[in-house]
């Protein structure tokens, strides 16, 4: 029983952790007014840039590195063609995903030689200096520093918008850009953050994916994640605390499907794998109707108020 | 003389129109300086110019003394201007201090201090009157509190001049009492106000010099102790009488076709439509006057069938509708020209002929078994139309977005009269069109009454509602205020109704408020 | 920008949508183009050679005639999917969810096709029907979800791919795993099978024929009925559909079912036409396809009957250019996906293109 327990808070969090990240940016890139669907993609580049980065200098932080750079530049793009171009937002996403997912497969051929995955690369699986900590220093340790990571991220993506001015200003700008800019505030300026914040974050979770709870890269292996993510946003209500809760709740239904798988349930492996995208449906269901709280001027484009003559 | 803001010959273009043309005049520092001008006038676009979110195509602004020019709304506030636009610019989901410091939050980066601007706004509001509770959410805020906010927020950037558009057009004839106090109040503390308004009384009241705009001109700039309510509207409109009254009809033995009765309507706690009477006879036009956000746009939606009622019935020549919806009662003979008409009225992607159908596409006479179009005929309704209402296009099958807001407007009103309603509810139906195409929409209108059709028509501008109704609902505050034979009220009569001046001195126990 | 033409004296109407049709087809060329210059940098920077990947491309779709015959082929599934996704799109409708409803409709026909016995008139129609029906299934959870509770039909769908994917592999594997060691169902039955249309070695089946009257079909509902009308009104203004009697939700419930079916159909046409069972793993992102044959098409269905061959085209290439340039098949997913960043900055190309041309009739 207890080790049931101890397993499934391990999977949890092991599972959790890259959703939690994806979605604490795409909450970022909402609030500040532009939707995010491409996440998905920023995963996939990113978890694929982190065993390209882990690989070529045979050191598991550049591949964190690589991830946060490449999570980076994906979101740039999304940015110029969705804030400045005012290009259609869920329509620009796919093509991240799209471009992201032939990104990783191209350069998996080209950089490797190989299809379907990378070579073993080294990783981050464990917390070794926590291994002291008495009583519960073992199942620290056994934590991937990429959840402590994730702690951290936590804070200051709560911190940012709880007590600092670009956080009260990113709200401003999703929630009203017209009063935003009539209060003097560059509002492309600050959507261009929340996506880039939210480039940043989605390619933690990619790499969490690649060399934090594996120690390569596979095709396919986001497996809608980034999808998964902003489900939790909107379950989670674009509130630090609730989008973190979401995604770990999500994250407990895929530790639950591996637990199941594990234990071997008489129930074929196929349902138990659905498990996370269901329950995704039903909690949607559940709780999308019931209130108005998203983002006010989410989705759409801002035209500068200022004529441009 | 002490000349804080000098406007020369300022000029702004729009598409198709001059909203601002050659604008001169000064505004004297510490004073209140109204802009008074009909809707449309170019009030807006020259107050959105001074506040540095348009820029002028010609002209000069000097702002004590000294030419400027804006880029972006934050020059105007180093400058300190400030301004409280018509539709507020606030935030429901923070509360007032992060709505009011946002854009120059005290603190540091890291951590803005909100208790700082907590009690920074408390003194301010002390110092000015304008009660409010900084740490509050603004969706828990009425309209009167907002508009504190949003005043606060332009007290907080130090504003030395503050620019008010249309502030009054929301508020009820008490708060506006209370509205013209806070404005004098900040008179005496030195600032500078430039308040827009078209209603004279609130005018009157508070100016110290008037410049009246019509058409995009300057009339005329004179002291108001030196004026009357009477001239400035002569000069607003620009003659006696615009339209000349129609003859009235008698109608005293006409059915009613349409009848509400005891509707109300409640959005999120706020009454909406209280206990709305009124009936609309066959051979009427029945033009229901008011200040905007008083109840109109539910009072429509209501009667065509976008909402539900909470209370009450609508009926529609003598059957209960208030459970049907838009499509069925369009079908048993309502036509509408909604407010909006990019928003409401027409696809502006579809062509002239497709706009001429929309709604009724999928009528026998142009779908073969409801189901086919048939485009001969959709042709040659679309024709017939364009020789009847005198549409301007090249042919019929442009994008109804190419043509101008005339001609759209007459694509509509097209449309809904070739229904042959019994009942035409028009709302707002000449907004923003030049006179001729004003004309034209009213004399349909018209038509339709000498068809035996009940006409009701909603409408900001008492020109119109005076010229072309025969019997007058004024509404306030979601209560139909009086109903009276258009012949028996003059203009200022009108206009001290739809102050609720009849509804105030009920509440008040016979107190008369407002003027 | 929108309102500078209103007051201007009007062009004639023919040239004008003539000039506009033929704008939407230079953005879709221009979008083209700088998708294959950024793509040929990639291909650069990765270490090839461009010149020889896309000549490689080049021949695997069109150098012989069966190469030719195999890129239509490639096309059709693409194409169907490209058509649920336009319709949708012009009902303001995202479906991302063609994959799922495409892998329903394919199970749906393998399963017919397999386990019923008819005549052949009897039994294709019936096959093809199910897929459609299957496809339509799929996508009406979403579509009940969008109307009753609101939920993003953009997030459902790509759950239900999810879904469907597993659902698809259990059904593949357990139930009606087909005889032999390899992940698929049983061969249809030859009276479920759609018959070729060219002798051999051509491969062009009857599917080819049937995704040209989808086109159709698709273009007749949109612009020939009243139905049609009440869609497209509603995608391009659903508050004046609305104010006019339209029922806005209904039509948005409507074009999901729909496009649904037609996905459902590509899933039914590539097992009944080519592959005669279902293989795990066989649609390899048909339904993620239709998203750039739709936009390149700019919706209009006779359209997407070239922007589906175009892709087909990369389809049917790919292989080849693996082969004999070594670069990954996954770079027709790289062109694809900048192919839509760029039609995605329309306005941009067409404020330049405007630019340029109003500069010159100023000079």
């Amino acid at each position: 029983m207890l080790n049931a327990i101890s397993y499934l808070l391990s999977a949890t969090l092991r599972m959790g952790t890259p959703i939690a990240y994806t979605a604490l940016g795409g909450m970022t890139s909402e609030r500040s007014g532009v939707n995010n669907i491409g996440l998905e993609g920023i995963m996939t580049a990113a978890a694929f840039g982190a065993a390209v980065g882990s690989y070529l200098f045979q050191n598991a932080w550049m591949g964190v590195v690589f991830a946060i750079l490449i999570g980076i530049a994906i979101s740039a793009v999304h940015s110029l063609v969705c804030i400045t171009w005012g290009g259609t937002q869920a329509v620009s996403s796919m093509a991240l995903v799209l471009l992201s997912t032939g990104i990783s497969g191209v350069g998996l051929k080209a950089l490797f030689g190989r299809q379907g995955n990378s070579p073993e690369v080294p990783s981050l699986p464990t917390t070794t200096p926590l291994e002291g900590i008495p009583v519960i220093g073992e199942f620290l340790s056994q934590q991937s520093p990429f959840v402590y990571l994730l702690l951290l991220c936590l804070l200051i993506t709560w911190f940012l918008f709880r007590h600092t001015r670009l956080g009260l200003r990113l709200i401003t700008v999703g929630e009203n850009p017209k009063a935003a800019e009539t209060a003097g505030l560059n509002v492309h300026r600050l959507r261009y953050f929340g996506v880039i914040y939210s480039g940043i974050l989605g390619g933690l979770g990619g790499a969490m994916l690649s060399i934090g709870s594996m120690n390569m890269f596979q095709e396919g292996m986001v497996a809608g994640r980034g999808y998964l993510a902003l489900g939790a946003v909107t379950m989670g209500r674009w509130n630090t605390w609730g989008v973190f809760g979401s995604a770990m709740f999500f994250g407990f239904f895929s530790a639950l499907q591996l637990y199941l798988q594990s234990i071997q349930v008489p129930v074929p492996t196929e349902f138990i794998q659905m498990i996370p995208y269901v329950a995704t449906v039903i909690v949607l269901a559940l709780s999308a109707g019931k209130s108005n709280a998203g983002i006010a001027a989410g989705g759409k484009p801002y035209t500068k108020f200022v004529q441009q003559r | 003389m002490n000349a804080i803001i000098q406007l020369k010959d300022v000029t702004k273009r729009f598409p198709g129109v001059v909203a601002n043309d050659h604008i001169s005049f000064e505004v004297e520092k510490g004073t209140i300086h109204t802009l008074a001008g009909e809707n449309g006038a170019g009030k807006s676009t020259l107050m959105n110019i001074i506040y540095g979110l348009y820029r002028p195509d010609e002209g000069e602004i000097r702002i004590e003394g000294k030419p400027v020019q804006f880029s972006s709304s934050k020059d105007s506030i180093a400058h300190r201007i400030g301004m409280v636009h018509q539709h507020f610019m606030l935030i429901p989901k923070l509360t007032v201090a992060e709505n009011i410091v946002v854009g120059q939050e005290p603190g540091s980066a890291l951590k803005v201090d909100r208790k700082g601007a907590e009690e920074r706004i408390r003194a301010l509001s002390e110092k000015y009157g304008l009660k409010i509770d900084p740490a509050r959410k603004v969706a828990d805020l009425s309209v009167t509190e907002q508009q504190r906010v949003e005043i606060l927020k332009i007290l907080y950037r130090e504003a030395e001049i503050l620019i008010f558009d249309e502030p009054t057009a929301v508020l009820t004839p008490q708060e506006i009492d209370e509205f013209c106090e806070i404005l004098l109040g900040l008179k005496a503390a030195g600032k500078t106000i430039l308040f827009i308004s078209h209603k004279m009384a609130e005018v009157m009241r508070i100016s110290d010099r008037i410049t009246v705009i019509r058409l995009g001109k300057v009339v005329g700039t004179v002291e108001k102790d030196k004026t009357t309510a009477e001239e400035l509207t002569r000069m607003m409109v620009g003659r006696d009488v615009s339209l000349a009254r129609r003859d009235r009809r008698q109608f005293e033995n006409q059915p009613n076709l349409l009848e509400l009765r005891d509707v109300s309507y409640s959005v999120n706690g706020v009454r909406k439509l209280d206990h709305i009477n009124l009936q609309l006879r066959a051979g009427e036009v029945l033009g229901v006057a008011g200040v905007d956000g008083n109840g109109q746009e539910e009072l429509v939606r209501a009667i065509y069938g976008d909402i539900r009622p909470d209370e009450g019935q609508v009926i529609f020549k003598g059957n209960d509708v208030s459970r049907t919806g838009i499509r069925a009662r369009k079908e048993s003979g309502l036509g509408l020209v909604p407010e909006d008409r990019h928003r409401d009225g027409l696809v502006l992607e579809y062509s002239v002929a497709d706009n001429l159908v929309l709604g009724m596409h999928n009528h026998k006479e142009f779908a073969k078994g409801g189901a086919w179009l048939d485009f001969k005929k959709i042709h040659e309704n679309a024709e017939t139309m364009k020789e009847d209402f005198d549409i301007r296009c090249a042919n019929v099958d442009v994008a109804a977005g190419t043509l101008s807001g005339g001609n759209q407007q007459k694509i509509i009103i097209a449309r809904e009269a070739s229904r042959d309603p019994d009942v035409f509810v028009a709302v707002q139906p000449t907004r923003g069109l030049d006179i001729g195409a004003m004309e034209f929409v009213q004399k349909t209108l018209l038509e339709q009454r000498d068809k035996g059709k009940g006409v009701l028509l909603l409408s900001l501008e008492l020109d119109e509602i005076l010229s072309v109704s025969d019997r007058i609902a004024v509404i306030f505050k979601g209560r139909i205020v009086d109903v009276v034979d258009a012949t028996s009220v003059n203009r200022q009569q009108l206009g001290l109704m739809m102050l609720g001046s009849n509804a105030a001195r009920e509440e008040q126990g016979g107190v008369q408020i407002g003027n | 920008m929108a309102t500078k033409a209103i007051g201007k004296p009007r062009f004639k109407p023919d040239r004008k949508k003539l000039q506009e049709t033929g704008l939407s087809l230079l953005i879709t060329l221009i979008s083209l183009v700088a998708a294959l210059i950024v793509g040929a940098i990639v291909i650069w920077a990765f270490g090839s050679n461009p010149f020889e990947a896309y000549g490689a491309l080049w021949r695997g779709a069109f150098g012989t005639g069966i190469a030719f015959t195999v890129t239509l082929g490639k096309a059709v599934p693409v194409m169907l999917t490209g058509l649920a996704v336009a319709i949708a799109f012009r009902c303001s409708v995202f479906n991302i969810g063609a994959e799922g409803q495409l892998l329903m409709g394919a199970m749906a026909a393998a399963l017919v096709g397999a386990y019923v016995n008819l005549p052949m008139v009897l039994h294709l129609p019936l096959t093809i029907l199910a897929s459609m029906a299957a496809g339509m299934f799929w996508a009406f959870f979403p579509a009940v979800l969008k109307l009753r509770g609101n939920v993003s039909v953009v997030i459902s769908t790509i759950m239900f791919n999810y879904i469907a994917q597993y659902l698809v592999q259990y059904l593949i594997l357990g139930p009606f795993k087909g005889p032999g060691e390899s992940p698929a169902t049983a061969t249809i039955a030859e009276t479920a099978q759609l018959p070729d249309i060219l002798p051999k070695p051509y491969v062009l089946n009857l599917g080819f024929v049937l995704a040209l009257l989808a086109v159709v079909g698709t273009y007749i509902l949109l612009n020939r009925t009243s139905m049609g009308y009440e869609m497209r009104a509603v995608g391009f203004n659903a508050s004046a559909a609305h104010t006019n009697g339209i029922d806005v939700g209904r039509n948005m419930f409507l074009a999901l079912l729909i496009s649904g079916a037609l996905a459902g159909l590509g899933g039914g046409i590539e097992v009944t036409g080519s592959l005669n069972k279902i293989v795990n793993n066989f649609s390899a992102n048909y339904g993620f396809n239709g998203i750039p044959v739709a936009l390149m098409a700019h919706n209009n269905p006779f359209a997407i009957i070239f922007s589906a061959l175009l892709i087909g085209a990369m389809r049917s290439g790919s292989s080849m250019m693996q082969s004999s340039a070594g670069i990954s098949q996954n770079m027709i997913d790289v062109l694809q996906g900048l192919i839509i960043v760029f039609l995605c900055s329309e306005h941009v190309i067409r404020y330049y293109i405007k630019h340029r041309i109003g500069g010159k009739k100023h000079a």
